[in-house]
């Protein structure tokens, strides 16, 4: 008699009560690039929200090592994600093998100031080479690390400044990250292919103003900054 | 840095102090000395965990499988078998597992069956070779 632990009905069930694994079937079962980049995007969304749990531990963090922690977080979801080059130094590279081999590009920048995300959004569009998906489109990702206040301000300003770097760039509302996230889409320059590419804001911002952070050292040198 | 140090250390870095990398080590231990294994299931590697008997690291089990059966590790492989009444292990194609978790669909029958996921064993089929490498790599003196 099989132990009732073995069964799938329990193992699903497992699965479905731990925000890591809830997507897991859904991984191995990915048949179309579109299905691929539906679950890449919850999951890489689950990434974020966890980073923004602690904004504290990663203030001082490099691009390199904030990305590292999604790299982390994606692989032991189950993805093949990497810091690694992609003809050139992409930051984030995100791949799903079934029965055929799905990849995901996505540029990460801190956001200090629109010429930031600016200089991502090029590397993007222009350098790296993303996948042309089933739906016959090309898809990326800019991460922005956003360690500065008022996130929904700041998101607004590239959302309206993108157009001015790419001419004829749409731009939509994203239903996964609201005001803080939007999507563009354009002609790949090499491709003459549509560009999707979601903007996701990751806010790290942290200055805490209860008694405590109004008295720390390192908060009060970092509002002087 | 050898590679099952670098796996264990990345199971680390997400999960902090918690039995992940634990549960990982004595998996992939236990799959290395016994390497005729062919299923891992949870209650297996609840055996391989001391505190782990009555379920306390389901959870961490739940993501140590996910993560060595993952693109990267690529170390485990998600398999299912329908047992049938009367006890008999019958080994599912992909598209019959999909058809069995996602529609209910019984493999045996072809029918909708409300409780056949109850009748369908998961496990993990172990990739020998490539845990033979990792195990097998001299590591640094701890």
């Amino acid at each position: 008699m099989m132990d009732n632990a073995a069964s799938a009905k329990f193992f699903f069930a497992l699965l479905e009560a731990d925000p890591d694994t809830r997507h897991f079937w859904r991984r191995k079962t990915v048949s179309t690039y579109s299905e691929f980049l539906d679950v890449l995007k919850d999951d890489l969304l689950a990434a974020v929200l966890r980073l923004e749990r602690n904004p504290q531990l990663h203030w001082e963090e490099s691009e390199d090592e904030t990305t590292m922690h999604i790299v982390d977080m994606l692989s032991v979801m189950g993805y093949g994600a990497s810091q690694s080059n992609v003809g050139g130094n992409v930051d984030l590279v995100v791949e799903l093998q079934r029965q055929q081999r799905f990849m995901w590009l996505g540029e990460a920048k801190k956001f200090g100031d629109v010429g930031d995300l600016r200089e991502g959004f090029l590397q993007l569009s222009t350098r790296y080479r993303p996948q042309i998906a089933d739906d016959g489109q090309l898809h990326g990702g800019l991460i922005a690390y956003l360690r500065r206040p008022n996130a929904v301000k700041c998101v607004k300003s590239w959302r309206e400044h993108l157009p001015t770097v790419i001419a004829g760039c749409a731009i939509e509302d994203c239903e996964r990250r609201g005001a803080i996230g939007f999507v563009s889409s354009h002609a790949h320059e090499s491709t003459g292919l549509p560009l999707r590419v979601w903007h996701v804001c990751a806010v790290l911002h942290h200055d805490p103003l209860d008694a405590s952070g109004r008295s720390a050292q390192k908060y009060q040198e970092r509002r002087a900054a | 840095m050898s590679q099952l140090d670098s796996l264990l250390q990345q199971l680390r870095r997400v999960y902090g102090d918690g039995p992940e990398a634990v549960v990982a080590s004595n998996l992939l231990t236990f799959l290395a000395r016994f390497d005729g294994t062919r299923h891992v299931t949870v209650p297996l590697v609840r055996r391989l965990c001391p505190g782990a008997e009555a379920g306390q690291m389901d959870h961490a089990i739940a993501r140590v499988l996910q993560y060595l059966s993952g693109d990267g590790p690529a170390l485990l492989k998600l398999s299912f078998e329908y047992i049938d009444a009367d006890d008999v292990p019958h080994t599912l194609e992909d598209d019959e597992a999909r058809a069995a978790i996602d529609h209910r669909i019984n493999p045996l029958s072809g029918e909708v069956d409300e409780h056949v996921r109850a009748r369908l064993l998961a496990y993990f089929d172990p990739q020998t070779d490539r845990i033979r490498l990792l195990t097998s790599e001299p590591r640094p003196a701890q």
